[in-house]
């Protein structure tokens, strides 16, 4: 064995290990069994197939990461159907005794943490390193164990368990498809390569118009949508990102798409580090911390559709769409960069300031504080990258 | 495959916002599955009409929202709202599966019809002291935003190869949620 699969073996057994126990410890059997199962069965299958060549990975990689956003948008169904509270009541015995499975412990450990581990592995598996296999496994059967889970919980339970007309039934049956056919692209990839850019038809300036008309009309609704719920203070961050990514992208990547092998590895650790950020502001409650200094309440239910569930969906799909170079996923990526690395830093320069003004305390934590520059890291060297890329191809063409 | 991409973008405020709308009148038009998918696709369908249609069809819609936002706003009766509203899915969404082009003027006085009762649903729904041009212009504006959405993303569509039926694959989507909402009023 080569010495630097060895070490990732080691590096991965340590670390299953290790979450394994925390699992038990601090959420009882449930979470803890299907865990170990898991990431047993992706040990073996990583062990069996750790011959296959390492660019081939790639083949899988769009099913991982729409894997992803359907685990999230399974995630949002259970989320309206009071999953949590519900497996809390019915299935006592196999979560930790004492422990409140509410909904941010629900949230935290059985959804931030599996979907940011998937997020993780799939810069992994992106950027062709040892431990991309094991990880395409893993998310491939968590997400199948997820969709079993939920026939037996909603299925098993058809008189008591509050469908929303059986819609998470119906994601269960696509991710446990799609993870299914995942896994046999990954032992079985078929070599499918991204095509250059100069093989490519590039886009039209009246598509990029057109795009960039219904993306100022999405912009212009969401940002009055979130006024109204939330105040002005997060629109500015949010729909000030929009239009400036949106300038970013129309002067960069809307003629001539971003390279899929540079920037998609960077654009999924972006996402990763991000959903950690999103689970510290649900943790400490966001959208509490930002009414009372806007004066507009924000209600729980409200940022959880919101900013836990259906954005990351958004932003997950994204990546997928940059990998197949649209122009969807090349605004979002431009969105992300911008809101990133100015945005972000609000949670430290802003907010809190904006609070010692209004409620004359002192500089004090703000919900999102200690997470949220990590993600800033892979944007700006997104930005470096494209920019670099940019030049480079008007310098080819001049 | 990139196509569906448009359909879900076209439809991705419908999740975001159904939940609650807090007395604005720019969230109202966003707070129900039934206005956004009948929003959305007047734009679609305005766009697959093409020539004067994409702006005068959508125009229409909204003149009559107006009208019909005063008649609600003075809670003066008009029968059958919902059923109107389930049934303007419905045909909506079947218009843009069959795709007939038919003359602009048909299709404005159809959408126009359709736009009075979705304008009576937003005005009867109005809270108490709120100011009624505020509220009047708030979902007028965020109706005109799903109308260009539903034009825009229609005319990229048919840009693409397939993507005129892609559309009407999306149409009849729409059409069988119509049928849906129908069916739920009905039983």
């Amino acid at each position: 064995m080569e010495h630097s699969r060895l070490s990732s073996l080691l590096w991965v057994v340590a670390a299953v290990i290790s979450v394994a126990l925390l699992l038990f410890n601090i959420a009882g059997l449930w979470p803890f069994i299907e865990f170990v199962f898991v990431s047993l069965l992706s040990i073996i299958c990583w062990l069996k197939y750790f011959h296959k060549p390492l660019p081939e990975q790639n083949a899988a990689l769009p099913f991982y990461i729409l894997s992803i956003a359907l685990f999230i948008i399974l995630n949002a169904i259970r989320f309206a159907s009071g999953y949590a509270s519900f497996i809390q009541s019915n299935y006592p015995g196999f979560f930790k005794q004492g422990m409140a499975l509410d909904y941010t412990a629900w949230f935290i450990i059985l959804v931030c943490f599996p979907a940011s581990v998937m997020l993780f592995g799939a810069y992994s598996l992106a950027k062709r390193t040892t431990a991309g296999f094991f990880f395409g496994c893993w998310a491939f059967f968590y997400n199948i164990a997820e969709s079993l889970l939920q026939f037996k919980v909603e299925l098993g339970s058809i008189s008591t368990y509050k469908h929303e007309y059986f819609l998470a039934v119906f994601a269960a049956m696509v991710l446990f498809l799609l993870s299914a056919y995942g896994i046999m692209r990954l032992i079985k990839p078929n070599g499918e390569m991204i095509a250059a850019n100069t093989e490519l038809a590039l886009p039209t300036k009246r598509k990029v118009n057109l795009w960039s008309a219904l993306f100022v009309t999405l912009v212009i609704i969401y940002g009055v949508t979130l006024c109204t719920q939330a105040g002005i203070l997060p629109v500015g961050v949010i729909a000030g990102s929009m239009m400036g990514g949106m300038i970013g992208w129309r002067k960069t990547t809307a003629m001539a798409p971003a390279d899929p092998y540079k920037l998609v590895p960077l654009y999924l650790l972006l996402q990763a580090l991000f959903y950690v950020h999103v689970g510290e502001e649900t943790i400490t409650h966001f959208n509490r911390g930002i009414a009372a200094i806007t004066g507009h309440s924000w209600s729980d239910k409200e940022f959880n559709y919101f900013i836990a569930f259906l954005g990351p969906v958004i932003w997950v799909f994204a990546a997928w769409s940059l990998w197949k170079r649209q122009a969807f996923g090349n605004f979002i990526l431009w969105f992300m960069i911008v809101g990133m690395i100015l945005g972000e830093p609000t949670h430290v320069l802003v907010f809190p300031v904006v609070r010692m003004f209004k409620q004359g305390v002192g500089y004090e934590y703000f919900s999102g504080m200690y997470t949220a520059l990590f993600p800033m890291v892979p944007a700006i060297i997104a930005l470096v990258v494209i920019i670099k890329d940019h030049k480079a191809q008007k310098a080819h063409h001049a | 495959m990139r196509k569906f991409l448009f359909i879900g973008f076209l439809f991705f405020p419908a999740t975001l916002w159904a939940h609650g709308f807090g007395g604005s009148g720019f969230l109202h038009p966003l707070t129900g599955i039934d206005h956004i998918i009948a929003m959305v696709a007047v734009g679609a369908w305005s766009a697959q009409l093409g020539g004067k249609a994409i702006y005068r069809v959508p125009a229409s819609f909204l003149a009559m929202m107006c009208l019909g936002g005063v008649v609600g706003i003075q809670k003066i009766p008009v029968a059958y709202t919902e059923l109107s509203i389930a049934l303007s899915v419905l045909l909506l969404g079947l218009a843009i599966a069959i795709n007939k082009k038919i003359a602009w003027l048909i299709a404005a006085v159809a959408v126009g019809l359709f736009g009075f009762y979705h304008g009576y649903s937003h005005g009867a729904e109005i809270p108490n002291q709120h100011k009624v041009a505020e509220y009047i212009v708030g979902f007028l504006l965020t109706t005109l935003g799903l109308h260009i959405a539903g034009a825009v993303a229609g005319l990229l569509l048919l840009e693409e190869k397939n993507g005129e039926a892609i559309l009407r694959i999306a149409g009849g989507l729409g059409a069988a949620t119509g049928v849906f909402l129908f069916l739920k009023l009905l039983i």
